[in-house]
């Protein structure tokens, strides 16, 4: 069975020839360059497929590890190699399944913009990217891939170039995503340099063919960049020899800051707070981009290498708090910056960061707790399908009336159906309502949550505000459709009258609103559920625990109050906007203050710009002085130094003969008189010789 | 014999003699004849040194006279060149007066 | 290091490149093919040495070859100064890269009207110095092809530069020259006060060399006032900070192919020197000057990020990134490990490639659009895609994007910088993201948005510049994701120069 796995690389291969085709010949196939792009994510998809359910029948770990970057001869050695772990294998499951149903949904959605070569072969490369770090097999490859991902978000944002939001979105994304990068690779940095000196001494076979773990010194190839452990072919592994937990009593601060470094990297990845500026503007790229990049896959890295650094390496507790206080105020920070949002996809987005927030927020309880992170995992999988069917219904209803004002919509469940209908099923999933995927999902992490809360009472606090979230979400996000389906007419009249698109495009809408009605249950099969380590699927108490149910009173009040808020949240959207109303806060509303604090996303994108122009810019500017006024000036003063010196000098050379003999006299004496007196007089000082 | 005393002072006298000519004289003639002053007198110095050079020692005395001859030889080549620039220079600027070739000067 | 029965290649190699220069100056109409003939025959003999290079066995020199030339009167019999040439894993890469951007400048200025056959000669005799600096394994033969290497470029500059060429190929030259003084005196001091035998270096003849420097008592105070005179030699030239107004300067004024030369290899003649002479020859000096020469590697990293931010010029721009890149350079070369000294030598080749395709790029868009003022252009894909994908490519090369040939060499080196200083790390990473910062700041404004400042006359990159960026950006590309080819040479090198010379005396006196 091992066996297969080595051709694990076919997943990336696929889409890689994609992007190669595409990307050199891409003019050349005109329009059908989207059936080209269609072909290789779904070989990729069928590969994917085939790999993860490989993977659920064995649920080992599979090293392959052929590739070496480079090697210093002290055994140091930068490996690219594939790992197929659960984690990776439900990551293949996502990518290439929402993968393949938005590029068939781009060839009729993006049919009519200019530069479809280009976008194609930047979704192939994004692909390729993606499905290679979720097979990465240590840190390095991960950077590699985790930082190539980035720069197709940042391509892909930046799609219709020509709009100067655009450009300016897709700058911001990378850069802020930049910081997290760097916080990203000290951390790696930090793992590397102290896991990779303690050496167990049981290890001696290195992962790697032809290499040897040396005892002493550090070494790539034994520790540090390797996920996971060597020999790590038994059951799926947890916290391993190599890890947080052995280092921790030697230096635990040390570990903590690793820890927190890797969650900065995760939260510009993820936009969690406060490096969240970023996505809410990386919709201006095209919706597809938004539902495959900016909702089911790269932004979800972050939360996947949150959950494969508390497999493999750990964190202290103290990190893992953070990393559940930063999820679980995100999710709620986030939720109420998407109440209020008028563009039908940054209400998506902000559902996002608040979504992710959850996810992260349940890797950091699940590392108190000391279990897998398969609660944040399955919600991640639950989550990239809803969320994904909820942009592209959103990009439906925008590529048929061409505007994104939700204020502009209204009436549409009767002109398109199929979209109405698919995007209220993502809507309910989104804020849990069962039978819904997201309801499961949803209700494991939070118990999950409440149960870390036990153990550190700190984490009450952030519980409390992802439940507030749970409220949040069901009210914006049926805010949104209650506003753009519901009444009898649009509020403004629109260039296109609304139409239900065609297959091309219902197809995937139809498809991922079925897989977001089965999700849900995915767990209940065995093989699944080993996907997910730590998971235990439930619901109302009962949880499926090996072979049969336990049932727990708190969950059930857990899963109630989550499910009330969410009800409560659906039903006040209903009082607002339901059937045409449009609720708008009145001027001397007391909560006007709070509105615009609201819309302005509380002033961050200003405090950002702050810092990058006053801060940055003006740093730059002033270097820049220095260097052309002290810098450059000290030059020239040298410069005007020997030329004054030289006009001054130059004036001894009169022209004149005699003036000329005269000095030749004048040195003549005076070496006459050195001779004759000065150095007999200097030597017999000196004491002769 | 006149004693070598004195034929170094009468050296060093034509030697001042046409330093001061040198200095004080603009003209590009009295200037080479000042100059060929001077080299009179270092000759009369090798001359004098090698007549009164140690007794036996005939390198010292053959090599003084030989410096003189070719130093006689020398200031002929010297004049020569001379008065050839001073030809060249009064038909290019009409003057021998040296505080009028200043073209080198910046 | 055992003498080859037979002439060393590298004798042809610089046989050729220095005849073919001295024809090409004659060549009249045929100079540009007699130029790249001759670049495109020296890589050919380049390509030869990489094939027939040992691998991993040996850690000394290869492909030596020493003819007596003269003895100096001093020491006790005398100072031998031999054509002695040879070459390492740390030499090879810049020995590929230097026909590489010969080739690459050749073609670029393939058109060039303005007294070509001295052009392309002056381009060639550059490439030739630059072989002889990175064969050469004697001290006053290493000297003269450094100073052999300024000349060509003070002319490039000055006969073919902008419209301030004169100020800049002055400043360019008086710097360079003043450095080369004082590195020249530096190196002569180094080799009477030690009473070296010979003026030979490199591998176990080094070995013996710091030995004999040993012996005179020559320690850490004489060593420290030695390295500080080679650091400010070598240094002008990386340029470090403060010493490096010149950069800047040279490079706006320069011809493209001028640039591409400058900054791809000119620059790594004095990173080349400090690894080389003054780290492995002075290690008492090095290692106690080690806080100054980290302390200026900082600097200069964050300071030519920061101007680079502030720059309106796009080639001014590229110019202070080069600043900041061999800041990082500077910083691994002073780290002094195994991985860091790789680290920079990568760094360094990659770099090469990187800062040439930029600077081909501001000479396109300068020829294209009239201007590099950035502000003043916008939403260049619309009128030349071809020419802003390019400048996209180099602009991600150069801020270290993962699959291009910078990123293995800058993780390298930060790593090797953690090991080493901990905390520190974070001011080259902060100079991370202020490049990845102006780059991308550059791209909006000048890249994309609405069509601005466009001429009518604008068209896309003619062939010949198309072929010149293209190969690079292939080189980037291939060297990027298998920097296997490239650094399987470095790491024995670096191990030698590393492990032997650090700290006090020798440490070992045999191959490791």
């Amino acid at each position: 069975m091992i066996d297969y796995f080595w051709y694990a690389f076919l997943v990336p291969l696929s889409t890689a020839i994609g992007f190669v085709v595409l990307g050199l010949g891409g003019t050349f196939f005109k329009k059908g360059g989207g059936f080209i792009a269609v072909i290789a994510e779904g070989a990729a998809l069928v590969f994917g497929v085939f790999f993860a359910y490989q993977e659920s029948l064995s649920s080992t770990l599979y090293h392959d590890t052929s590739f070496v970057w480079f090697a210093l001869p002290d055994g140091t050695s930068f490996v690219m190699g594939t790992l197929v772990s659960p984690l990776g294998a439900l990551m293949l499951l996502v990518v290439n399944i929402v993968g393949f149903l938005v590029v068939l949904y781009s060839m009729e959605y993006m049919a009519h913009e200019e530069g479809l070569p280009r976008y194609y072969a930047e979704m192939m490369l994004f692909l390729t990217a993606m499905n290679g770090l979720v097979l990465a097999d240590n840190y390095l490859e991960f950077i590699l891939m985790w930082e190539l991902v980035g720069l197709c978000s940042y391509l892909l944002i930046g799609f219709f170039w020509k709009k100067p939001e655009a450009a300016s979105a897709a700058k911001k994304a990378f850069l802020v995503t930049r910081v997290g990068d760097v916080l990203l690779f000290v951390g790696v940095f930090i793992f590397f340099t102290s896991l990779g000196g303690i050496v167990d001494p049981s290890i001696t076979t290195s992962p790697y063919p032809g290499q040897v773990c040396s005892s002493a010194g550090i070494n790539w190839a034994c520790a540090g960049f390797t996920f996971a452990p060597p020999n790590a072919d038994s059951n799926v592994v947890f916290l391993s020899a190599n890890s947080v937990a052995s280092v921790t009593a030697r230096d635990p601060n040390l570990m903590t800051l690793a820890g927190l470094l890797i969650l900065g990297g995760a939260a510009g990845k993820s936009a969690q707070f406060p490096l969240h500026t970023w996505l809410p503007d990386a919709m201006e790229g095209p919706t597809t981009v938004s539902a495959l990049i900016h909702a089911a896959t790269m932004v979800a890295a972050g939360v996947f290498l949150l959950a494969i650094t508390s497999i493999y390496i750990g964190f202290t507790p103290t990190a893992a708090l953070v990393v559940l206080a930063i999820g679980g105020f995100t999710s709620l920070f986030a939720g109420t910056m998407g109440l209020v949002a008028r563009d039908i996809k940054r209400v998506i987005a902000y559902s996002t960061m608040s979504q992710l927030g959850y996810m992260v927020m349940a890797v950091g309880a699940a590392s108190l707790v000391a279990i897998g992170p398969g609660a944040a995992m399955f919600h991640l999988f639950t989550h990239a399908f809803f969320k994904a069917l909820l942009f592209l219904s959103a990009g439906s209803i925008i590529h048929a009336l061409g505007t994104q004002d939700l204020f502009a919509m209204g009436g549409l469940l009767r002109k398109m159906p199929v979209t109405g209908y698919t995007m209220l099923i993502g809507a309910l999933a989104l804020s849990g309502i069962p039978p819904f995927s997201g309801f499961f999902s949803k209700d494991g992490l939070l118990s999950l949550t409440w149960t870390a809360a036990q153990h550190y009472p700190g984490a009450l606090v952030f519980f409390l505000m992802a439940l507030v979230g749970v409220l949040l979400t069901a009210l914006y996000i049926f805010r949104l459709w209650f506003l753009a389906f519901s009444g009898t007419e649009a509020r403004e009249s629109s260039a296109h009258p609304a139409h239900e698109p065609s297959w091309v495009m219902r197809a995937p809408l139809v498809t991922l609103a079925g897989l977001t009605l089965v999700a849900g249950f995915l767990p209940l099969l065995s093989g699944f559920s080993h996907l997910l380590p730590g998971v235990q699927w439930g619901a109302f108490g009962y949880a499926s625990s090996g072979s049969g149910f336990s049932f727990s009173q708190t969950d059930l009040f857990l899963g109630l109050v989550s499910l009330g808020l969410a009800l409560t949240g659906l039903l006040t959207a209903y009082a607002l906007w339901g059937n045409g109303r449009v609720f708008r806060l009145a001027d001397e509303s007391p909560l006007k203050g709070l509105h615009t604090v609201l819309v302005r996303k509380y002033y961050f994108d200003e405090a950002y710009d702050g810092l990058a122009h006053g801060g940055v810019l003006g740093i730059a500017r002033a270097f820049d002085w220095f260097d052309r006024y002290v810098i450059d000036g000290t030059v020239h003063a040298f410069e005007d130094l020997f030329r004054i010196a030289s006009e001054r000098g130059r004036r001894i050379q009169t022209g004149l003969v005699s003036s000329y003999v005269s000095w030749v006299v004048f040195g003549l004496i005076v070496l006459v008189f050195f001779f004759l007196y000065a150095l007999p007089y200097l030597t017999s000082a000196w004491g002769g010789g | 014999m006149i004693p070598l005393d004195e034929l170094v002072l009468f050296s060093g006298l034509l030697f001042s003699l046409g330093i001061f000519g040198v200095l004080t004289r603009r003209n590009f003639i009295m200037l080479l004849i000042s100059i060929e002053i001077m080299m009179n007198s270092a000759i009369l110095n090798f001359i004098a040194f090698a007549a009164y050079s140690p007794a036996g020692n005939s390198l010292l005395e053959v090599s003084g006279q030989g410096i003189a001859v070719v130093l006689i030889g020398l200031a002929a080549t010297e004049v020569a060149l001379g008065l050839a620039i001073v030809l060249a220079l009064n038909r290019i600027i009409g003057s021998v007066d040296v505080a009028d070739a200043m073209q080198l000067k910046l | 290091m055992s003498a080859l029965a037979y002439p060393s290649p590298l004798t042809d190699l610089l046989a050729i490149s220095l005849v073919g220069a001295a024809a090409t100056f004659f060549a009249g109409k045929w100079a540009r093919w007699v130029a790249l003939t001759t670049a495109a025959v020296s890589l050919g003999i380049v390509i030869w040495v990489m094939v027939n290079f040992q691998l991993g066995t040996a850690f000394d020199y290869q492909f030596v070859q020493v003819v007596p030339w003269l003895t100096l009167s001093g020491g006790s019999g005398g100072i031998g100064v031999n054509y002695t040439v040879g070459i390492d894993g740390i030499s090879l890469p810049f020995l590929l890269l230097s026909p590489i951007l010969t080739i690459v400048s050749v073609v670029y200025h393939w058109n060039e009207t303005k007294n070509p056959a001295g052009f392309f000669g002056l381009v060639g005799l550059t490439n030739a110095g630059l072989f002889g600096v990175f064969v050469s394994l004697d001290i006053l033969l290493f000297f003269a092809f450094w100073e052999i290497v300024l000349i060509p470029m003070f002319f490039l500059i000055g006969h073919w530069g902008g419209p301030r060429r004169h100020y800049a190929s002055i400043k360019f030259f008086v710097y360079t020259h003043v450095a080369s003084v004082v590195t020249l005196v530096a190196l002569f001091a180094m080799v009477f006060l030690g009473g070296w035998s010979s003026m030979d270096f490199g591998g176990s003849i080094s070995t013996a060399q710091v030995a004999a420097l040993d012996t005179k008592n020559i320690m850490v105070v004489p060593q420290v006032l030695l390295f500080g005179a080679m650091f400010f030699g070598f240094g002008v030239k990386l340029p470090m900070v403060p010493f490096h107004t010149w950069l800047p300067d040279a490079h706006v004024e320069a011809p493209t192919g001028g640039s591409v030369l400058l900054a791809g290899m000119l620059l790594k003649m004095g990173a080349y020197g400090l690894i080389r002479i003054a780290f492995p020859l002075l290690p008492y000096g090095h290692v106690n000057a080690e806080p100054v020469v980290l302390g200026i590697a900082f600097l200069s990293i964050i300071w030519g990020a920061f101007l680079s931010l502030s720059q309106r010029d796009l080639k001014r721009m590229v110019a202070y990134s080069s600043i900041n890149h061999m800041g990082i350079v500077l910083l691994a070369i002073a780290l002094w490990t195994q991985l860091s000294v790789t680290a920079a030598v990568l760094l360094m080749f990659a770099h090469g490639l990187v800062s040439g395709l930029l600077f081909l790029l501001s000479g396109s868009v300068h020829h294209t659009y009239g201007t590099r003022d950035i502000p003043s252009i916008g939403g260049m894909n619309s009128r030349t895609p071809a020419l802003t994908t390019m400048l996209m490519i180099g602009s991600l090369a150069s801020l270290g994007l993962p699959a291009l040939v910078s990123f293995p060499a800058e993780f390298s080196a930060f790593l090797a910088t953690w090991e080493a200083l901990r905390w520190w790390v974070f001011l080259p990473l902060l100079g991370l993201v202020v490049t990845a910062g102006f780059y991308l700041w550059m791209l909006q404004r000048m890249a994309f948005g609405p069509p601005r400042g466009i001429p009518d006359k604008a068209t896309d990159l003619p062939f010949n510049e198309m072929i010149s960026m293209g190969l690079l950006v292939a080189l980037i590309v291939l060297y990027g994701i298998l920097p296997y080819l490239i650094v399987q040479f470095i790491p024995h090198a670096a191990i030698f120069a590393t492990q032997c010379f650090h700290g006090g005396s020798t440490v070992c006196t045999s191959t490791p």
